[in-house]
Order: C-alpha cells, then structure tokens, then sequence
C-alpha cells in the first residue's frame, strides 16, 4: 500500500544515516582547528611579549643614550689618599709613646677645632654684673656663667664671627667685637640683647 | 553520554545544555548533537548533491562550519533551521564552485501548463527518485522553493541568476517530474497487463 505524504515531509524521505567514517574526518577537523587556535594564541602572545621586550629594550637604550647629565656622576674632590705614620720603637724595642704624642700634638694642632684658639678666656658684660668664662674641652668650646645655677652652653656652629651656643633648653649667639663679644641674640638673658662682654686681660 | 535521545518531541531536548556545551567545545556534545542532527542534515546534502561523495564533503564541512560557529547562535529562532540554513549554503557553493549548475533557460522560452504536479500521491521512493532525477539546476531551484520555501528573488541571488531563470528552472522541473510520473504509471499499467494477460 502506497504510504500517502505531504510535501514538509519530503525532508524526512531523504533523511539519511551518514557512514561513521564522516564523524572521525568532522572530529579530526576539529581537532586540527582547536591546535591551531592554542597555536594562534601562543604567537599572539609571544608576539605580545617580543614587544614589551622590545620596548623595554629601546628604553632601556634611550634612557642610556640620551642620559649625559653630568650631575649624574658623583664625584668625591675632596678625597685624598690615607698616610700612613710611622710609629717608632724605643731602644728597648717598646711602643715609643714620645713618638705618638709628637704625632697627636701635630694632628691636632692640624685637624683641630678651626675656632680661633684665642677665643676662650674671661670675659665681663659691660654693666659689669654677669661674666662668662669660655673653654676649650675634647676639642668643644663650653661657656660658663659667673653663677653657679646658670647653665653650660656649648658651642653648636660658628658662622663666620658669629658664634652660636646652645644649651638644653637655650640659645646664646655671639658676635666676635675687637675686644671681646657681643651678645646678638638670646631666650636665656634677652634683657642683656646687644651688650658687650669685654674680654679680661690676663695680668 | 547521552544529553537527549531522538524522539519525535523536541521539548524533551536538553538542546540548550548541548549547545553551551558545544559552545565549550565539548566533544561529547558535539557528537550527541551530531547524531541527533546528522541524518536530517546529511539528508539534505543528499537532496541537493547526486553523488554520495560530494555529499558527504559538503556534509564534512557544513558540521565542521556549525560548530566552528556555534558561538555565533544566539538562540534566536530554531537552531535546527540554523543548521539546516548552513547545509543548504554549502552545498549551494559547493555546487556553483564546480559550476554544475546551467541554468539558460529564460521565462519566455517556457510555457507552464499550471497542472500541479502531485507528489503527494506517490511512493517515499518514488518521490526520492523523481527528485534526484531531476538535472542539477533544476533540482536545485525546486529544492529551494519547493522545500526550502524561498522566493524566487532569493534564489536568484543565492545563485546568482535572474528572477525569470529561476521561475523557468521551476517550471522545467514541474514538467520533468510530471513526464516521470505519466512514465512511471505506463510502466505500471504495462506490468500490470503483462501479469493479467
């Protein structure tokens, strides 16, 4: 008996099971795309890192190339080669301890504080009231009031006649006069603001 | 891995799942999907290509092209008529790129007897035979209409042929298959006078 169709069902008269052989040649397509995407992905990403390598590179370069800054390069003028001194032995075969002072003197009086030496000693403010009395100790000048409960000052910088003295909790700055030094600036005696202390003379 | 069995309801799919799956670029998926979908597919490279061979190329790289490009359905409209779309490109190209098709005839030089050629009458096989019996172009003009429900305007671009070439294709085609059925049933009323004699 002749089965009766309409023509949308023409699509199922031709319905055809296809051979197996066509899934393998489909899978193996498949397959060679999927490798040749990672391939695709690996060359973009080599690519990617040839360039930042790249650029990294002319940087680098260009930084070096055009850096000429002179200002760049440290430069110490101020070095000298150490000296070695030679330390002599006695007859006895000891340290020759006359030998090392002669040395220390001579440093000192060489790489010793630049602060005119003559400097310390007595000196009277011009009311005559207060004196300071100025020393030298390990290289340091100290100033030292008449009174005992007044505080030591030491000597923090000097810039040119100007002497700065500080204490824990004051300052004292003095100017280098002719005959002695001239109280410029002070929290601790600001009432003797610009009065001269004259220098003792030793008799 | 079985996502979903050939049944006649396609609402018991998990046809959405699949194609996730498939998007992924899972194997499995694409197999599941691929024998649920392949006699229909491969059916209709066979209804456009005579020979098996050339058929079961186009029918390669049509699956080959659905899941390469299944990222790019987005679930609009069914993906069978997705897929089905895919197949018939292929193996329209497939036939214009070995020029298979000679399609001359114009509208004029036609004259259609309007009388409907009734398919519905015959045999599955006797349809599948009058169908692949049919010369290249015009076959494929009449799948295209016919089955695949195109205007003539469309086919005219998808081959690349004029609008009255297509309607001519038609025609001829109508008049071939109406020549094999009046020669089918000679054939038979002869077998049947042999027998009775």
């Amino acid at each position: 008996m002749k089965r009766h169709l309409i023509m949308k069902d023409i699509n199922k008269i031709f319905e055809e099971t296809p051979d197996n052989k066509l899934w393998n040649s489909i899978e193996n397509k498949l397959e060679q795309r999927k490798s040749a995407k990672k391939i695709k992905l690996y060359r973009i990403a080599s690519l990617a890192a040839m360039f930042v390598a790249l650029i990294a590179a002319i940087s680098y370069f260009n930084l070096i190339i055009n850096d000429h800054n002179p200002h760049l390069f440290a430069s110490n003028e101020g070095f000298s080669s150490y000296v070695l001194e030679d330390l002599s032995n006695d007859q006895e075969g000891l340290f020759n301890m006359a030998s090392f002072d002669e040395i220390r003197k001579a440093y000192n009086d060489q790489f010793g504080p630049k602060i005119p030496i003559q400097m310390a000693g007595n000196y009277v403010a011009q009311d005559g009231e207060i004196s300071i009395d100025i020393y030298i100790k390990d290289y340091t000048y100290y100033l030292e009031f008449s009174y005992a409960e007044f505080p030591t000052f030491v000597l923090d910088h000097k810039e040119d006649q100007t002497l700065y003295f500080a204490s824990k909790h004051y300052n004292l700055t003095l100017n280098l006069e002719q005959n002695g030094l001239k109280l410029i600036d002070s929290n601790f005696l600001p009432e003797y603001q610009n009065f001269t202390f004259n220098r003792l003379k030793s008799i | 891995m079985h996502l979903y069995k050939r049944t006649q309801d396609h609402d018991n799919l998990d046809l959405e799942k699949n194609i996730k799956l498939c998007k992924a670029g899972n194997r499995k998926a694409q197999k599941a999907l691929y024998d649920f979908y392949s006699p229909i597919l491969f059916g209709i490279c066979r209804r456009y290509l005579k020979n098996t061979a050339d058929a079961e190329d186009v029918f390669i790289h049509g699956m080959f092209k659905i899941f390469d490009n299944i990222h790019k359905y987005k679930g609009d409209g069914s993906f069978e008529g997705w897929m089905k779309r895919i197949m018939v490109n292929e193996s329209l190209m497939h036939i214009r790129k070995h020029k298979k098709l000679n399609l001359t005839v114009e509208w004029s030089q036609v004259n259609d007897s309007q009388d409907p050629v009734i398919l519905d009458q015959l045999a599955e096989e006797d349809i599948k035979d009058i169908i692949m019996e049919l010369p290249e172009g015009y076959r494929t003009v009449f799948n295209l209409y016919v089955i695949e429900g195109y205007k003539h305007r469309e086919i005219g671009e998808m081959l690349g042929i004029s609008i009255n070439t297509s309607k001519s294709q038609l025609i001829l085609a109508k008049k071939k298959m109406r020549e094999f059925i009046k020669k089918k049933d000679l054939d038979e009323k002869a077998s049947y006078n042999e027998r009775y004699k």
